[in-house]
């Protein structure tokens, strides 16, 4: 419905598409479809729907309204902020940052989508329509989504700063909508120029999963920093820095025309700057980017990859490294084969790492939520002071079980299961060896790395004395690790369809945190013994090893088929 | 046979390269109304490059293409609107329904809506996927996707026909009915160019067969004329054109890798 509308007012402008030969039919048709299949495309924001295989019909909407809610903090934080000049610095550079990472994250597999060319081309569909239906799919999804982020801001600065107020925040919108633009054609070009057209693809991929971490950390950080006196503390005249940020132009553009009078001569200067800044992006865009963009984009569609090729993994160095680990790690050839498939799987299959990567951002952030921002009314250095006196560090090494489980819960599902037939029609008899040396790649390749972090920075800040406390952690990590492989993974390594979660695992899934929970609650009690949590370790080790041995035995029986 | 009616495509002295790689090397042929033309060749022959000069997706080429009199570079548009192309790699908008994207490519053809509408509708039930016009295609088979393009390519009438590995995927019933359709189209005056691997098929439908090899015609016309050599089946004769005939010892040097 309001795409019909949307279209009509882009045709109001029909009699000069006619003039540049654009047939104005098929413009209307082709943006139709288009943005009907926008509707349908499935994206970050509504993931819980792709998982319970229901259908998505409204997705470009949900998106401007994940987005609209985003803007509502940004409007917020304007309205928080006393000073105007930050409260727009500030705002601004949210307002950019969101636009470029939503439209890299989300839109760029519409921006390379090859099926045109077999779909559309072959019609009697002229260049210049096809490529001004291009250019007006892109801008209209870029207007909604500016809009959704934008809206609550441009209320406010009507409503709270006057009507002046609020017609310079639309200017300033276009503008930063304008530069957000430029910013991503840049990143395009940079990514292109120093990578591949496939590993293009898998820029994207790492894109996504900053964008999860970045809307995952906005979620618990945003609220308690608008509260805080953090943000409302700043000088931005000693920030000589942020003069060269876009933002700070605009914000210096809103207080030359809202405030005129007391304006000093360089506020003249960064106002000048952001109305001239989009004129220069858009000639750069246009006479310099776009021509080797294009041929860029089409080096994409030529290349045709659907994501195989797109790590480093499996040349040179890094193969020797993995072929080193698994002769030693995983001797058995059955646990050696599961070793290394995972190992190399988990590296080049894009779905599964941008559902597994966000989660390595779970620990930090938890961490400094639980660790500082939580507590109200108490400033930062008192809240690290407390945090390094007491046995908080615990905590944060629990946190890497996150990691551990998150990957165990996904390792078996991939898009592309079918590719595990191999699994069934080979003569072996152990499942639980391949399953084994699967267990052992996701500790030495996921687990470890990020143990060791957490295990340095905690000596770094509480000295030797929490070595017994990281072994311990890591045999509980190791055994919470591996209910969850008994329990819930019960296919080879990307042997099952996305989201094949059975029923009533909940209960399961309960009962089996329960574990670590109650463990490192009596870890925390009991931290105070060293020689206590010295003989835990030892005792952890052995029921880890046991259960390990348990696990390596898993058979046939338990083994889930895909359809 | 001499044939005296006017070509419908005319190709003249077609060349193309990729960088300093030739693909075409100077295609020339003529090919007439009603006509099925097998085009065949090795992987990497120029195939696919001389089927996307004639859809008009590759516009930067040297020599001539005709089609009605009309030099392909003067007016693609209205030449497009008389061909029907199904191409290989089954690309395909599939998060529509099949009457959604039917409707959509009806229409960059011109089509009235209720047009679209109606023969969707009786295309879709012939093919056997009538009942699933309505259902997104994300959840179709392969089969049923290579229908959905089959129909799209020929939805508009046209008079010219291009398939490029058109029974990929398709059910025994179905190839039998594709089979049985080009022939019938063939005689209503349709010109159909017709590109596979499948030679067994190649053979049954095609009045007349190109073989395209290192971007050069070796081989032009109808199959009893290509047989007279003494080669009895098509695959023969692409064996010895494209000089795979020790086919048999590459077979026996894998054998012997084994053991």
């Amino acid at each position: 419905m309001f795409n019909r509308y949307i279209i009509n007012f882009v045709l109001l402008f029909k009699p000069i598409f006619k003039k540049f030969g654009v047939n104005p039919e098929q413009l209307r048709i082709i943006l139709t479809i288009k943005m009907k299949m926008d509707d349908r495309r499935p994206n970050i924001y509504n993931q819980q729907r792709q998982k319970k295989k229901k259908e998505v019909n409204h997705a470009s909407w949900l998106v401007m309204f994940f987005l609209g809610i985003t803007g509502l903090f940004f409007a917020f934080l304007l309205a928080s902020l006393k000073q105007p000049f930050l409260a727009h610095t500030v705002y601004f550079s949210a307002f950019m940052v969101m636009l470029a990472v939503t439209l890299i994250s989300d839109f760029t597999n519409v921006l390379i989508d090859v099926r045109d060319n077999y779909i559309i081309l072959p019609r009697p569909v002229s260049d210049t329509t096809f490529t001004v239906s291009r250019i007006l799919h892109i801008g209209i999804h870029t207007a909604k989504m500016a809009f959704a982020i934008s809206i609550s801001g441009i209320i406010y600065s009507f409503i709270g700063e006057g009507i002046i107020s609020g017609l310079v925040f639309i200017i300033e919108v276009l503008i930063a909508t304008t530069l957000s633009i430029f910013f991503v054609n840049i990143t395009y070009l940079i990514v292109l120029k120093i990578t591949s057209p496939q590993r293009f693809k898998d820029f994207i991929s790492y894109f996504q999963i900053f964008l999860s971490i970045l809307i995952f950390a906005a979620y618990y950080t945003l609220p308690r920093l608008i509260e805080s006196s953090i943000l409302k503390g700043i000088d931005l005249t000693q920030a000589r820095i942020l003069t060269i940020v876009p933002s700070y132009w605009l914000a210096a553009l809103h207080e030359l025309v809202v405030n005129i009078k007391n304006t000093p001569f360089t506020t003249y200067i960064y106002a000048f700057l952001a109305i001239i800044s989009p004129l220069v992006s858009l000639y750069l865009v246009v006479k310099v980017l776009a021509p080797g963009f294009n041929q860029k984009l089409s080096s994409i569609s030529a290349s045709g990859d659907d994501g195989i090729i797109i790590s480093s993994e499996g040349k040179g160095a890094s193969k020797g490294f993995m072929n080193s680990i698994a002769k030693k790690i995983a001797p058995h050839p059955l646990e050696n084969a599961g070793f290394k498939i995972t190992w190399l799987l988990s590296s080049r299959y894009r779905d599964f790492k941008v559902k597994v990567y966000p989660s390595f951002a779970y620990v930090p952030v938890y961490f400094v939520y639980f660790g500082f921002i939580n507590k109200k009314g108490v400033s930062l250095s008192e809240n690290w002071n407390n945090l390094l006196e007491g046995r908080m560090y615990i905590l944060l090494m629990y946190l890497t079980s996150f990691v551990l489980t998150t990957v165990l819960q996904n390792i078996s599902m991939t898009e592309k299961y079918k590719a595990s037939w191999i699994f069934f029609t080979t003569p072996h008899n152990e499942p639980g060896r391949i399953l084994a040396g699967m267990f052992k790649a996701i500790v030495i390749k996921y687990y470890l790395p990020c143990f060791i972090a957490i295990g340095a920075f905690s000596i770094f800040f509480w000295g030797p004395a929490v070595i017994n406390d990281l072994i311990l952690v890591f045999m509980v990590g190791t055994l919470y690790g591996l209910l969850v492989a008994l329990f819930q993974v019960k296919g080879f390594p990307f042997s099952q369809p996305p989201n094949n979660q059975k029923g009533g695992k909940m209960f399961i899934t309960f009962l089996i945190m329960a574990v670590p929970a109650a463990l490192g609650f009596l870890h925390y009690w009991a931290a105070k013994w060293e020689i206590a949590i010295w003989i835990a370790a030892a005792i952890m080790t052995v029921i880890t090893w046991v259960s390990f041995n348990y696990y390596r035995k898993e058979s046939w029986e338990n083994m889930e088929l895909a359809d | 046979m001499e044939n005296t009616q006017q070509p419908i495509i005319s190709i003249k002295n077609l060349r193309k390269n990729y960088g300093e790689k030739q693909i075409l090397k100077g295609i020339n042929l003529d090919v007439y109304p009603g006509q099925v033309i097998g085009y065949i060749g090795p992987n990497g022959a120029g195939k696919s490059t001389t089927v996307k000069i004639l859809t008009g997706l590759i516009s930067d080429f040297e020599g001539d293409v005709f089609m009605y009199d009309k030099n392909i570079k003067d007016d693609i548009i209205s030449i497009k609107s008389q061909i029907g192309y199904v191409p290989e790699n089954a690309e395909i908008y599939d998060v529509l329904t099949p009457l959604e994207y039917l409707d959509f490519i009806g229409k960059l053809y011109g089509m009235e809506e209720d047009a679209i509408a109606a023969r969707a509708t009786k295309l879709l039930t012939a093919f056997g996927i009538g009942a699933n016009a309505d259902q997104r295609m994300d959840t179709f088979s392969k089969g049923m996707r290579q229908k959905v393009l089959l129909i799209s390519g020929i939805i508009h009438n046209p008079k010219i026909i291009i398939l490029d590995e058109p029974l990929s995927g398709l059910d025994a019933n179905a190839v039998i009915m594709v089979k049985e359709l080009i022939s019938l189209m063939a005689k209503e005056g349709k010109t159909i160019f017709y590109c596979s691997h499948m030679m067994d098929v190649v053979e049954k439908v095609s009045d007349r067969i190109l073989l395209i090899n290192n971007g050069e015609i070796v081989a032009n016309g109808t199959f009893e004329e290509l047989k007279a050599g003494g080669n009895q089946s098509l695959e023969k004769i692409f064996a010895k054109l494209t000089g795979k005939e020790e086919g048999n010892r590459d077979a026996a040097d894998v054998l012997s890798a084994l053991n």
